[in-house]
């Protein structure tokens, strides 16, 4: 019990200091291990400390010791704890950088190392072989095996070093380069601890390597209040988020000193930390706040969000969203903004160029529709001015016409004189031809009239089945011509329709007429008048050539001439059809075809009955 | 001498032709050419049946017949309306008991006759 025994001791001034760095070690080694809920790597630090401690003490004891023999046993506790002084920063190491396992085969021989010098240390004498009486105290003296001892160190403190810098060098994030650099520190300043093997080979010199175990302590508090050893805390986690996030993130006090800021940040104001933290935050960059606006957000009179667009050097435009809130006190005071900046540069050309190209398209389809619309009015005008034409073109001709006629009738009649008969047929044949040529001139007059709208009814309550009684008496001659059989199927007591006779006349003589050219010589023309829903029917029926499909459809297109002339050489104006539909049309009514080539047409005509068609005209 | 008839229209052709054919019926056919003619020969001739062309040159048949008739004219002379319009109907709406017809162009001598001859017998 010699180390208990008090009287073994003197007061030692030299002792001091590293008891003092011991029991600060053990401070540091409880916060750490409690701080990193005894995770792997604390646990491996606390060997790492429990060591250095052991050394630390027992140098304190050996210095305090009154005689040799206590002081040796010191030396030896002492040695003891050195010895595994590098296998523990070995195995702290590999357990930060999470290489343990990799490893494992050099670990444990750094282990094995450590107790072949602690078998020696204890109980050989190839490594430590004695004392030295110092000014301060006993040292020990160490042997040959030392230098064994001293190359074990070196090796794996070296090693240790190496591994913490690859590690810096390899990370990429802001808060894993901090970390390793700090570690990388306190390595370095643990090595230098070797001083202290100095006096141990007879030199005479205070062995003040414990300071560099306090400046390691230093490091090691600096590295346990930014980072964690290992696992990842809300505190690195949020340091970890902010220094990799894309938007950029501005912290000023209430006096707009900026004190955190980004490297996002940095890059879209195009300024390094250093020019923008410490600054007044309207200083760094043009725009991004005022000094007016800072303190409005400050005191929550301004928007918390706005954009601003700040212009680079090459004339280049940054679009930045800047949304900020104050960070406030528990009595609401203000202490802080934070601002978040989102470069929307991207998204704000995008959106200009869709606008662009939208303006553009818009344009266009105004020039389009310009030019649409003056092309259809020139095209309305130019019909109008057709038909205007028209008219007055049948007008005009109607006069010479009616000479040419007139004069042709009473020669005919011989009211200028006796013709001869030679005389007799040329003129039949000029009247004939007039006559033709009258129909298409009152036709052509009609249909201009039709289109100008200004085609008059003479409207008037009318039976139709009399109505198609009297035209078919007209066109008895031209049937019986053509030998044709004419069915009548006329019902007894139709409605009466509200319509222009000498119009609806006009329509039945132009089907019935088409019925007598289109059927060969003897055919069946069947006309049948009857009521239906809402009005009457008239049809025409004939079997004759019929139409084909392709061409009905341009039927009662105008100036179509579909059949150009009849089974005999019978004329058409190619107008007939047209006019037909105009006129019923012009009634409320409406025409439909069937036919097959061939076989026969059926032209049916819809015509409603009077009250229909005084509710339509209503 | 059978009835007078004034013919009035623009076109000598025409003239002619109505003249050609009221005479050769037997009617004595006088002409105007104009709208000045026909309101000078209209009081001096008092015709026994007036045909007027509706389009007179630059002027309008039947308003110059209302003026006339506002001046006194005797509204009992049958008119017949001459038109080039086939389907025009005159814009006068003849007062009640007046007799009168419209006839297209061209129209047939024949049928203007019975027309002419069917008018003056009612007169």
């Amino acid at each position: 019990m010699t180390l208990l025994n008090p009287e073994n001791y003197l007061f030692s001034a030299a002792s001091l200091p590293p008891f003092l760095t011991a029991c600060l070690l053990s401070i540091l080694c409880l916060t750490l291990v409690v701080r990193e809920k005894l995770s792997q790597a604390s646990l491996m630090f606390t060997l790492l400390i429990l060591s250095n401690m052991i050394w630390l003490i027992s140098q304190a004891g050996a210095y305090a010791s009154r005689d040799e023999e206590t002081a040796l046993l010191w030396i030896k506790i002492e040695n003891a704890g050195i010895v595994f002084i590098p296998s523990a920063l070995y195995l702290f190491t590999l357990s930060v950088t999470q290489k343990l396992r990799t490893y494992r085969i050099s670990a444990f021989v750094s282990l094995m190392i450590s107790y072949f010098f602690l078998g020696d240390v204890l109980f050989g004498s190839w490594t430590l072989k004695g004392l030295y009486e110092y000014p301060w105290g006993y040292y020990g003296r160490y042997g040959p095996g030392a230098f064994a001892f001293i190359g074990f160190f070196l090796v794996f403190g070296v090693r240790v070093v190496r591994l913490f810098w690859e590690e810096y060098r390899r990370s990429r994030s802001h808060a894993r380069k901090g970390k390793y650099r700090l570690l990388t520190e306190a390595c370095i300043l643990a090595l230098l601890g070797s001083i202290d093997f100095l006096p141990a080979f007879g030199v005479q010199f205070y062995p003040f390597g414990f300071i560099f175990v306090i400046l390691f302590v230093l490091v090691i508090v600096k590295l346990m209040w930014e980072y964690a050893l290992s696992e990842i805390t809300p505190a690195t986690a949020a340091k970890e988020i902010i220094y990799t996030m894309r938007e950029g993130l501005l912290v000023a006090d209430r006096e707009g000193t900026v004190r955190i800021v980004n490297s996002s940040a940095c890059r879209m104001l195009g300024r390094t930390a250093k020019k923008i933290s410490g600054f007044p935050v309207w200083n760094i960059s043009d725009g991004i706040v005022t000094e007016k606006k800072f303190h409005a957000i400050l005191e929550g009179r301004a928007a918390q969000g706005y954009e601003i667009v700040l212009n680079e050097g090459t004339g280049k435009e940054i679009f930045l969203n800047v949304t900020t809130s104050a960070v406030r006190d528990a009595t609401d005071a203000p202490e802080a903004i934070v601002f978040m900046v989102r470069d929307v540069t991207e998204e704000r050309l995008a959106q200009r160029l869709l606008e662009q190209a939208n303006n553009e398209l818009e344009i266009r389809v105004r020039q389009r529709t310009e030019e649409l619309e003056n092309a259809n009015e020139r095209l309305l005008k130019m019909d109008e001015q057709k038909t205007k034409f028209l008219a007055l073109a049948s007008h005009e001709l109607r006069t010479p016409l009616t000479s040419i006629h007139g004069f042709l009738s009473l020669l005919l009649a011989e009211k200028t004189g006796a013709l001869t008969d030679p005389q007799k047929r040329s003129l039949s044949a000029m009247k004939k031809s007039t006559d033709r040529l009258c129909r298409l001139v009152a036709d052509l007059l009609d249909m201009s009239k039709i289109e100008l709208g200004q085609l008059k009814m003479n409207m008037a309550l009318t039976d139709p089945g009399e109505l198609v009684e009297e035209e078919l008496l007209v066109m008895e001659t031209s049937l019986k011509q053509k030998e044709h059989a004419l069915v009548k199927n006329i019902e007894a007591n139709l409605p009466p329709i509200f319509c222009d006779r000498d119009k609806i006349k006009e329509v039945v003589e132009n089907l019935v007429s088409n019925a007598v050219k289109y059927t060969p010589r003897g055919g069946n023309v069947v006309v049948e008048v009857k009521s239906v829903t809402g009005g009457v029917g008239i049809s025409i029926r004939d079997n004759g050539i019929g139409i084909r499909n392709d061409d009905q459809k341009l039927l009662f297109e105008p100036f179509q001439h579909l059949r150009k002339a009849g089974l005999e050489g019978e004329v058409s104006t190619g107008l007939g059809l047209a006019l037909v539909k105009s006129i019923v049309a012009a009634h409320g009514g409406n025409i439909t075809l069937e036919s097959r080539e061939g076989q026969g047409s059926c032209f049916s005509v819809f015509l409603p009955g009077a009250r229909s068609a005084a509710d339509a005209a209503r | 001498m059978g009835n007078k008839v004034l013919v009035v229209d623009d076109d000598p052709e025409i003239l002619e032709l109505l003249a050609l054919t009221l005479t050769s019926s037997g009617y004595e056919a006088a002409l105007a050419r104009n709208a000045e003619e026909f309101r000078q020969k209209a009081w001096l001739l008092t015709p026994d049946l007036i045909i007027l062309d509706i389009m007179l040159g630059e002027d309008n048949g039947p308003e110059i017949y209302d003026k006339l008739l506002a001046q006194g004219f005797n509204p009992d002379i049958p008119i017949i309306f001459l038109s080039a319009l086939a389907s025009d109907r005159p814009d006068v709406a003849p007062q009640q008991g007046r007799r009168y017809a419209l006839i297209g162009k061209p129209f047939d001598p024949d049928k203007l006759v019975e027309e002419i001859s069917g008018l003056i017998r009612a007169a």
